[in-house]
């Protein structure tokens, strides 16, 4: 019998072992993975942080290149490219030799891989900005010449008046605001946090955002269409722009076209959206053909400006220095990107004169 | 009962355990887990581009104004206006042509970047940033910033200077 008992504690005693060892092991096995979680997360960031590491040396590289940069009386001048440098190196790494009228002779792998220890995988272009690639006199950021074929002249006052959101709720965050009826004074706008300008906003009635010229036969620069409804029928726009192109599908009233609200644009996006288009369209211009004219070619509405406009739309002055996105035969799709733009001048050493020019950069990395 | 107070202590040790574990839990979570991301880029660009662009776009030569002057012979002379007038060929003031260049300079580099719009804010003043020179002060979106960098750059005026700064938010 007291054998029996002694047993009988053993095994219960040989349960208990192999209950915490159970215990133990499944603790073990949650602290493992949980461990694991968190190295590949830490390695994923510090991946990310490597190629922006190299992004930012990449910049630092191109800037202080002895190739390009530019000098006056042998002193190196910061964040300044020789123009007629620039375009020597671009043709250089393309396989031309001195004469750039007669056909590359070199492999321009070849020349691009002198180059790789240093800028790696990369698309380096340099894009001239001021004085603007297109004759557009009234700086609006539309060319002279798709003002002719519009009709119509557009002057951007003020973009954060198209935030205006008559149903916005809030609206604690005061910002300094143009007043354009006085330009020396300024006033204060409000916003909720989603980004929307609130009507407590001290705004109201003024002719803030888009003057439209359209249409403007009596020279007294409000739009014909406008003259035709007294502006107190408007609140939110001394001159609504919806008025004058009825054609805009804007069901909510808030500025954004009805295409741009589709999918996820939401909110602050859809101005992201806008801000960041890129011409998609190919025709030149950039958010100001879908914004302002709330269109763009493969609209069914008709677009005023015809494929052999387009032809003929000057196009922004890009330099690309260098261009090695693969190595042997490597697609880029194979890697992960990180792009910079950082300003620059470009100097014309002839005339010694400088212009507004952004330097975008873009380096590739093996995807982990 | 001395075998209730044995297993009374042994539910103490566990507890110190299981306490010790949360609290290296909670330190992990908190330092490993939410560590807020450095990103170098960011704070390299920030800096960079606010510095680059006031430095280029004061260097820049005005090719459409009478004279063979820069921007900051602009900005100085819409400051403080003396001798001749400089004026620009679309009729425009000195004045007039910074405003509407620094703005279109600003939308096609800053606001129009690959990643989307970034907020700034550019300020032109003489003695009071409240006062913009001319009413020149562009902002986008300042509203959403919460980190910012700035960079000034004094144009000397005889007496005083006048400053050009930019804020950038990341």
């Amino acid at each position: 019998m007291r054998q029996y008992i002694k047993m009988k504690k053993a095994q219960v005693q040989m349960a208990e072992t192999i209950g915490i060892l159970f215990i133990f092991l499944i603790l073990v096995a949650l602290g493992v993975s949980f461990w694991f979680k968190i190295q590949s997360s830490s390695i994923s960031q510090k991946t990310v942080e490597l190629q922006e590491l190299q992004a930012v040396e990449v910049v630092q590289i191109v800037s202080n290149l002895p190739e390009i940069q530019c000098s006056r009386l042998n002193e190196v001048e910061d964040n300044c490219f020789d123009e007629k440098k620039m375009i020597a190196f671009s043709k250089y790494l393309q396989g031309y030799d001195q004469d750039f009228d007669v056909a590359p002779s070199s492999d321009p792998y070849d020349r691009l891989m002198e180059y790789y220890d240093l800028l790696g995988l990369s698309r380096i272009e340099v894009e001239i900005i001021y004085p603007f690639f297109w004759d557009d006199s009234d700086h609006d950021g539309l060319s002279n010449k798709f003002e002719e074929v519009n009709g119509q002249i557009l002057e951007e006052i003020d973009v954060l008046s198209m935030d205006f959101h008559p149903s916005c709720q809030g609206g604690s965050i005061p910002e300094r605001a143009f007043n354009s009826t006085n330009p020396y004074e300024l006033d204060l706008a409000y916003f909720n946090e989603d980004g929307e300008l609130c009507p407590q906003s001290n705004l109201m009635g003024e002719n803030v955002g888009l003057e439209d010229k359209y249409n403007d036969t009596n020279g007294n620069g409000r739009p014909g269409d406008c003259e035709l409804v007294a502006a107190p029928d408007n609140p939110k726009w001394f001159c609504n722009p919806d008025f004058i192109r009825p054609e805009w599908p804007d069901q909510d009233d808030d500025g954004m076209l009805d295409f741009w609200e589709q999918g996820d644009c939401v909110g602050d996006k859809c101005y992201e959206q806008i801000y960041g288009y890129d011409d998609p369209d190919g025709d030149g211009l950039t958010y100001w053909d879908l914004y302002v004219n709330g269109r763009h070619s493969s609209d069914e509405k008709d677009d005023p400006i015809t494929d052999d406009d387009l032809a003929n739309f000057d196009k922004p002055v890009i330099i690309v220095l260098y261009n090695l996105t693969g190595l042997d035969g490597t697609s880029s799709a194979a890697y992960s990107a990180s792009s910079t733009m950082v300003p620059v001048s470009i100097k014309d050493p002839v005339t010694d004169t400088y212009k507004f020019a952004k330097l975008h950069i873009t380096t590739y990395r093996q995807s982990v | 009962m001395r075998r209730g107070k044995l297993g009374q202590t042994e539910m103490i040790g566990l507890a110190v355990i299981v306490i010790l574990l949360m609290v290296g839990l909670i330190f992990i979570v908190r330092f490993v887990v939410m560590k807020q991301p450095t990103s170098i880029k960011q704070t390299f660009t920030q800096s960079n581009i606010a510095s680059n662009f006031l430095n280029s776009m004061l260097k820049m030569s005005a090719d459409e104004c009478t004279k063979n002057v820069d921007m900051s012979d602009l900005i100085a002379n819409c400051a403080k206006p003396k001798g001749n007038p400089i004026q620009c060929t679309d009729l425009s003031s000195s004045c007039d042509f910074v405003n509407r260049t620094v703005k279109a300079l600003l939308d096609n580099s800053i606001k129009r970047a690959e990643w989307g719009s970034r907020a700034y804010l550019l300020n032109m003043y003489v003695h009071d940033p409240n006062v913009p020179l001319h009413g020149i002060q562009h902002a986008n979106k300042m509203h959403l910033c919460k980190e910012r960098d700035s960079k000034i750059f004094p144009i000397p005026l005889n007496p005083g200077s006048v400053k050009v700064e930019l804020w950038i938010c990341s």
